[in-house]
């Protein structure tokens, strides 16, 4: 039986119905709904941002009962839009990535000493993915991990992070608008309709 | 000691430069004589009530009374630097932080150089004491007003940025470090100006 890595009790972000729900190791649960449907409400409320209600638990820890900077290090969340604060991208990277990954992702070795002023939002998006797995977090809240990317880089950007899912034993919630990526990807189906998080 | 009292005559001379001053605005169409007339006006007068409760004051010369003044001098700057800030700290904490800080730095120098330097007999004695107090509160109330409208417009305008390291798992200090810093350094300029400036 496969190990619970994050468990959500009742869980409030504001607009959505109390949630119950649970993510296994190895497990990638789907989130779609309407846009403004509260997808990325929920996430931020999970990685502990916003207020909410209800409880978060982590390997059997309570979020309340953790630090929120160690919390967000362990549920690492991957917003739509990724910020970019220093000059260079290496300045934002807590280590040097590994050039597996870089390769993975389609990137060149001195990526890391590029200007974020000059990087294209492809380019951004899959940065801001390597940074959030620089963290090794132990569950990733991906919201459309993949849309300012084109065909090729996203089905590489799937492979990668699945297999990161399935070799580093990690949990994914994964907001996608894609029913074929929901397919390919999902092993769970969470869709919202009106204002309820239901199986599918 | 002999003091040095200013004659109606040179009160005069200052005034008419004043007048001067707004004679000249007119004639170069820069429609500020009346507020420069009116703001000119309202110092005299403001003064004049100052040169009053101070004359009561050093008749006086109890500490009690002294303390009093002093406390109002500082509310008075606490007042004034919330009035510079564009973005407010939300509840009693702008006033608070900035009064507060302006109170350690003032005071403390305040009573250092009335001790142990000017060696007044009492020490507290108001001749020295409120002088002194106005120039200093007047230096701090420059560097402290500067300083919090540059992190309060710092945090607003790098909201984002600030989010998302909070996102990746960095504590406050990480987060809004650079624009801690940032204030913290423009406030000292006109200080650092000031005895530079003095050096020469």
């Amino acid at each position: 039986m496969a190990t619970e890595v994050l468990r959500l009790n009742q869980f409030d972000c504001g607009i959505l119905k109390p949630l119950d729900l649970v993510i296994h190791e190895r497990e990638c649960v789907c989130l779609s709904g309407a846009s403004g449907s509260g997808k990325s409400r929920l996430l931020r409320a999970i990685a502990d941002l916003d207020p909410h209600g209800g409880e978060a638990v982590l390997r059997g820890h309570a979020q309340s009962a953790i630090p929120a900077p160690q919390w967000r290090r362990r549920v690492a969340l991957l917003p739509a839009e990724s910020q970019w604060w220093a000059e260079t991208v290496g300045e934002h990277l807590p280590k040097a990535p590994a050039a597996a990954d870089l390769r993975a992702l389609d990137l060149p070795a001195e990526a890391t000493s590029w200007n974020v002023a000059r990087l294209s939002s492809g380019e951004k998006q899959r940065l801001a993915l390597l940074r959030v797995v620089s963290l090794s977090p132990e569950v990733l809240l991906l919201d459309e991990p993949t849309a300012n990317l084109d065909s090729d880089n996203a089905a590489r950007v799937e492979r990668w992070l699945l297999r990161l899912v399935r070799e580093q034993r990690l949990a994914a919630l994964w907001v996608s608008h894609d029913p074929a990526q929901i397919e390919r990807v999902a092993d769970a189906r969470l869709r919202i309709r009106e204002g309820e998080a239901q199986w599918s | 000691m002999e003091l040095i009292s200013l004659s109606i005559g040179s009160l005069s001379l200052a005034a008419g430069l004043v007048v001067l001053l707004a004679l000249s605005t007119y004639w170069a169409g820069l429609a500020v004589e009346r507020s420069l007339l009116i703001a000119a006006v309202r110092a005299a007068v403001q003064l004049a009530l100052i040169g009053l409760v101070l004359e009561a004051l050093f008749a006086v010369r109890t500490l009690p009374w002294i303390v009093l003044m002093a406390s109002f001098m500082l509310l008075v700057a606490g007042r004034e630097v919330i009035a510079r800030q564009q973005r407010r700290l939300a509840g009693w904490w702008g006033f608070a932080i900035g009064t507060l800080a302006m109170f350690i730095s003032s005071f403390t120098v305040t009573v250092l150089a009335l001790t142990v330097m000017i060696q007044a007999e009492p020490w507290y004695q108001p001749q020295y004491a409120i002088p002194l107090l106005g120039m200093l509160l007047g230096n701090t109330m420059n560097g402290v007003a500067l300083g919090l409208d540059r992190l309060t417009e710092g945090a607003y305008q790098q909201r984002q940025l600030i989010e998302a390291r909070l996102m990746l798992g960095a504590g406050w200090q990480e987060a809004i470090g650079d624009i801690m810093r940032n204030s913290m350094r423009s406030a000292m300029i006109p200080m650092i100006n000031g005895m530079a400036a003095a050096a020469w």
